[in-house]
């Protein structure tokens, strides 16, 4: 689990080309959109493509994408949820 | 013969991959590969965005910035830009996104030739009016409306100029002016003169790409700029002569 | 400044090959929606689009691309009124966003495969740029002289702006205005991987709307000075009044939440009509159907109006038609006003508690002025006003 927190800071800061952000920063249990790291709608869709692409997990709904985005760590639950299945 | 005079906020001239600037105050420390540019080099202020944007929309917001160093009232700044190649290389970077099955929601925008205009109004916090013209004759179009908008009700008008691909020999040049009308204006300022003519030959339109680029790198050297420049029937020339301020001096 | 008369109008969508056939369609309400299935969009459903699915009237000479094809037949249409323009300066505004994407699109597509040469794809890339729609286009009508605009879906509203303008410089006697954009599977995907297009269509102002449906199309508007007008005999078709412009420094693909750009434009235009807002009978709204589209819209609405007058969006018949949706809606609701019809908004069904009003249903009235407004991505937006003569008023 906490190499994956790890993977997914260093994809999150390539993936989205973060200027001025270390991937070691971003805060595990920190809200991921808005507040934080300043991440907009189209920073949301970027990581939507990062977890089809690298993961090859979509997510169903917005409902259930605002609770996975909610965090690294829930993020990196959901994903860890989705392989299992 | 029509005679405008308006105020010089700054401008900022590009040549090959380096940005070399005399804007009014600040010179801008900028040397290293465009590729390259942080955030920190161009904005004070953190920009989240401001990784995703492309090399051109970079490019175009570090020229923007360069040109506007002076304090003026960005809510009534607009901006004109004129482009020969529109969009082309950002049009295929996000195809490759496409055709590998990922499209990146992030590079759609790009696609339109008018996203570096509005990165740069974003980034600059400019509200006034955007303008955007595509062709070989743009960095003309782009003045000519300039000057008309500047004529009318904005305070003040960001103009650029560039020829984009990044990854081609082409990506040579880039140019930005900022002019004001506004009558206290303290600070050197341009007059310009431009007289058109109608003459019956058939209609054409001249190639102008370095309009902007000839008049800005004029302009830093003081000397004066004079340009025919063929739009349908009409041959419009303009000259243009930097006038330093002097205290006291009403123009 | 002053009015600029209308001496022609011309219309090509989803809905019908001209004018009339359009405005029929808008009039009684028709949706421009169907299944696409004209090129694999690479997507799991087929996407709900209005795309003109006859094959396009010929042409003079060979158009460089569909969009440009788009263009030619709407500008045939808009020039009808006048046969005689000897003695006329004619100038060319042309706004498109995709311009000759879909020639682009096969290139790129024939690289891939390895079916061409590298030096056989650069010459497909000749018909690449904006630029090539409006070359051919203003030497098709012998125009003396033409601009180039793409300022994302606010361009053809941009460009009957502009057009007003070069005729109050005089720089022209006669200005056409066209927007023109075919669908092309860059923007399909580009919409889509955005989440910007409704599955189910797009349900402009209702509660239930998610996001846009995408059409193609052209529009032009034939702009005459008073000078040409008098000269060649020609009736008006309504008046521009207004222009207005401005930027929203916001996002590059989100609307200022309180419509606060969309404010600036209105008020701008209003200025440059000398009218009020309380003059203003109709809006034809921007209306894409996407949720912060429409709610941001309205908010800036209500900060210009006192009190809201009727609004309408025909995206739904149309489709969003992008860069030529300026042009091609202000074309529209130019006979609106010169029939005097409000159309209704078609996919409306729910009033959003959140806006907080609905938009019109369709409605027989007299109407002075109508409001046209579009916004594009980057937060770059337009309006225009749109006026009978006073003497038709009275």
């Amino acid at each position: 689990m906490e190499q994956l927190i790890e993977n997914l800071k260093k994809q999150i800061v390539e993936t989205l080309k973060l200027a001025d952000i270390d991937p070691a920063s971003i805060q595990t249990d920190a809200p991921l959109i808005g507040a934080g790291l300043g991440l907009d709608s189209i920073d949301t869709l970027e990581l939507l493509v990062l977890l089809e692409k690298e993961y090859g997990i979509t997510i169903p709904d917005v409902n259930v994408g605002r609770s996975v985005f909610a965090s690294v760590r829930s993020l990196a639950e959901f994903i860890t949820s989705q392989k299992k299945i | 013969m029509k005679r405008h005079t308006f105020g010089i906020c700054g401008y900022a001239l590009a040549a090959s991959t380096q940005i070399d600037t005399h804007a009014s105050s600040i010179l801008f420390p900028l040397s290293n590969d465009i590729h390259s540019l942080q955030r920190s080099q161009i904005l004070p202020d953190p920009y989240p965005a401001f990784g995703r944007l492309t090399t051109s929309e970079k490019y175009i917001v570090a020229l923007a910035s360069c040109a506007l160093k002076t304090t003026i009232d960005r809510a009534a700044t607009g901006i004109c830009i004129g482009n020969v190649y529109g969009s082309i290389s950002s049009d295929r970077d996000y195809w490759k996104t496409v055709t590998s099955g990922f499209p990146s929601p992030a590079l759609f925008p790009s696609t339109l030739p008018s996203s570096p205009a509005a990165e740069t109004a974003i980034a600059l916090k400019c509200k006034g009016p955007l303008r955007v013209f595509c062709g070989p004759s743009a960095g003309f179009h782009a003045f000519l409306s300039s000057l008309a908008l500047l004529s009318q009700v904005n305070e003040t008008i960001l103009l650029i100029e560039y020829s984009k691909d990044p990854d081609s020999a082409e990506f040579g040049w880039g140019s930005a002016l900022c002019l004001s009308n506004k009558a206290n204006f303290a600070g050197d300022f341009l007059q310009i003169d431009s007289e058109t003519e109608v003459d019956s030959l058939a209609p054409g339109a001249s190639d102008d790409k370095l309009y902007l680029y000839t008049l800005v790198h004029a302009l830093k050297n003081h000397t004066l700029f004079q340009k025919r420049s063929r739009v349908g029937l009409k041959t419009i020339t303009v000259s243009l002569q930097y006038k330093e301020f002097e205290h006291g001096t009403a123009h | 400044m002053g009015r600029i008369a209308i001496a022609g109008l011309g219309a090509i969508s989803a809905l019908g090959t001209n004018l009339d056939s359009t405005f029929l369609a808008i009039a009684e309400g028709v949706d421009g929606l169907k299944p696409f299935n004209e090129f694999d969009t690479g997507l799991k459903a087929h996407p709900s689009l209005a795309s003109i699915s006859q094959p396009l009237c010929k042409v003079p000479f060979s158009p460089p691309s569909r969009t440009a094809h788009l263009a030619a037949l709407a500008i045939q249409e808009s020039l009808q009124p006048i046969s005689n323009r000897k003695g006329l300066r004619l100038g060319l505004v042309f706004a498109t966003t995709v311009g000759g994407i879909t020639n682009s699109e096969r290139v790129y597509q024939h690289l891939i495969q390895n079916k061409i040469s590298v030096a056989e794809a650069a010459h497909g890339f000749n018909s690449h740029e904006a630029t090539s729609c409006s070359g051919y286009l203003a030497n098709m009508v012998q125009a003396q002289g033409f601009y180039t605009l793409s300022t994302a879906c606010s361009s053809g509203l941009h460009a009957i702006g502009m057009a007003k303008r070069l005729i109050e410089q005089d720089q022209f006697d006669l200005c056409l205005a066209v927007g023109a954009d075919a669908l092309s599977l860059l923007t399909i995907r580009g919409f889509a991987g955005l989440l910007l297009l409704d599955a189910a269509g797009c349900r402009p102002f209702d509660a239930t709307r998610a996001g846009t449906s995408l059409g193609e199309g052209a529009g032009s508007m034939l702009l005459a000075s008073d000078h040409a007008m008098e000269k060649r005999n020609l009736s008006s078709l309504g008046f521009i009044s207004g222009y207005g412009s401005s930027a929203d420094c916001h996002h590059m693909t989100a609307p200022h939440p309180e419509g606060d750009g969309a404010k600036r434009s209105v008020k701008q235009a209003l200025l440059d009509a000398q009218l009020s807002s309380a003059d203003i009978n109709a809006i034809a709204s921007h209306g894409t159907g996407t949720p912060d589209n429409d709610y941001a819209e309205i908010q800036g609405m209500k900060s210009v109006f006192a009190s809201l007058p009727p609004f309408y969006s025909v995206k739904r018949s149309l489709g969003h038609t992008l860069g030529a949706s300026g042009t091609l809606e202000a074309v529209i609701a130019a006979r609106c006003l010169q029939e005097g019809v409000i159309p209704r908004t078609v996919g409306f069904n729910q009033l959003d508690e959140r806006i907080g009003c609905a938009p019109s249903p369709l409605q027989k009235t007299m109407l002075t002025h109508i409001l046209k407004n579009s916004f594009g991505f980057g937060g770059n937006n337009a309006s225009v006003i749109i006026s009978k003569s006073q003497t038709e008023v009275l």
